[in-house]
């Protein structure tokens, strides 16, 4: 008969085999989270590290670059706004002289000017239609359809999204323009990669970015709806 | 299913061809003189008795539990190997299993894990039932891939199965299992019943 010391000694090893970590069914259990708190508005992305990073050090995360390319002109980023993350390629073989990342990234909060919008059109909307038709003049497009794509993410609210793919480095680049409590602001949202980006995966991801108040709680449609009241 | 029905029909053979060579014995009995009782005797002793079985040497399994997760994860199924150790009534041994896990997202994952058990069968009493208990202790690697990016993930759980082999001929017997398991991959914790059926000698 095997001593009480022995059968101990099996308890822990088998208790150090066992279960011990967050409940795997959680909402976003396994994934990082990226908090940004901007001065005009908040938003979350969650993303699985590895194999994602995130790039502290990009001019877009530091505040150095100002602008990103929005229906083929270039639009201003709210400071302090800007997140980078990347998946960096396995290979170091580089292509024409360039190196990509596999994946990358890009999120940022701008802003449109009343003058722009048409009636009760947000930013989103006017910046997702006007992304796609600049777009659809020099890259592959049609992807999600003749038009941006109206969708929803985790906490409901709604963003419009398109695809497309680069005629010269064949990349394929998908973008979100979240709507926001601000009928003026949109979160742009921007993937960039050399696999095809219509995969559910990547469609997950997007969905679980959600635009928070200060509490880092998601913007509820109520308060939404409020807000866009007031704007106009 | 064919690789199933393929396993059991080499495991009856097998079986089979133990049998035969057992039944050769009373050939050579036969070249010693003549003596009617005790060779019946011993034909009557040489019949395999379910009762002296001592319980299973090896076995082929397959096990379906689930490793779901909010993040994709999903149900798996294993092909596995165990060997058991001749200690009678206390069942203990290892073995070693090899499938995949459903990924919702994505094509599915292959794991490849090795386990260790130990615990009681209760031999004899039951004629060909050998009703067991035994704690498992498991390891393993996961491999996956996320967003084009292969990757391993570390697997490692311990639990407690419940289950009975039933013994049909010679040494061939069938099992069934149910078990809990507490798994933990990369940070995250799992609880999962699953079933294993097994076949073996």
């Amino acid at each position: 008969m095997p001593r009480f010391s022995q059968l101990g000694s099996v308890a822990v090893l088998l208790g150090s085999l066992a279960a011990c970590g967050a409940d795997s069914e959680g909402r976003y259990a396994g994934l990082d989270t990226a908090h940004i708190e901007s001065s005009a508005l908040s938003y979350k992305i969650r993303y699985l590290s590895p194999p994602w990073k995130r790039v502290k050090d990009d001019p877009l995360a530091t505040g150095a670059r100002k602008s990103v390319p929005v229906a083929g002109g270039l639009r201003d980023v709210l400071e302090g706004s800007g997140l980078v993350l990347a998946i960096e390629r396995e290979s170091s073989i580089n292509e024409m002289g360039l190196t990509y990342a596999k994946y990358v990234l890009e999120a940022a909060v701008l802003r449109c000017d009343a003058g722009e919008l048409n009636g009760d059109e947000s930013c989103a909307l006017f910046l997702a239609d006007g992304d796609y038709r600049a777009r659809a003049n020099s890259e592959d497009s049609g992807f999600f359809g003749p038009e941006a794509q109206e969708a929803s993410n985790d906490a409901g609210q709604t963003f419009y999204e398109l695809m497309t793919r680069d005629k010269t480095t064949f990349r394929y680049k998908r973008l979100a323009f979240f709507e926001t409590g601000d009928r003026l602001l949109a979160v742009r949202l921007y993937i960039e990669a050399n696999p095809g980006l219509a995969d559910p995966l990547t469609t997950r991801m997007i969905q679980t970015l959600e635009i928070v108040d200060p509490d880092g709680k998601p913007v509820s449609d109520a308060t939404r709806a409020q807000a866009l009241g007031a704007a106009r | 299913m064919s690789r199933l029905l393929v396993l059991v029909y080499v495991l009856l053979l097998s079986s089979s061809t133990v049998a035969a060579q057992s039944s050769a014995g009373p050939v050579a009995v036969q070249s010693t003189p003549p003596t009617a009782g005790p060779r019946r005797n011993r034909a009557h002793d040489a019949r395999p008795n379910p009762a002296d079985w001592t319980g299973p040497r090896v076995a082929l399994s397959y096990r379906l539990y689930s490793l779901h997760d909010s993040q994709g994860g999903g149900r798996v199924s294993t092909a596995g190997f165990s060997g058991f150790l001749p200690t009678r009534y206390v069942r203990a041994g290892g073995g070693l299993e090899a499938g995949a896990r459903r990924y919702d997202y994505a094509d599915s994952e292959g794991l490849l894990s090795g386990n260790l058990f130990v615990g009681y069968q209760h031999l004899h009493d039951l004629g060909r039932f050998v009703p067991y208990a035994v704690v498992l202790g498991e390891l393993g690697i996961l491999f996956e891939k996320r967003f084009h990016t292969p990757q391993t993930q570390l697997i490692r759980g311990a639990g407690l199965e419940l289950g009975a082999n039933v013994n049909l001929i010679r040494s061939l017997y069938v099992g069934v299992g149910l078990s809990f398991m507490l798994y933990t991959i990369d940070g995250l914790a799992y609880d999962t019943f699953g079933l294993r059926l097994s076949i073996g000698l």
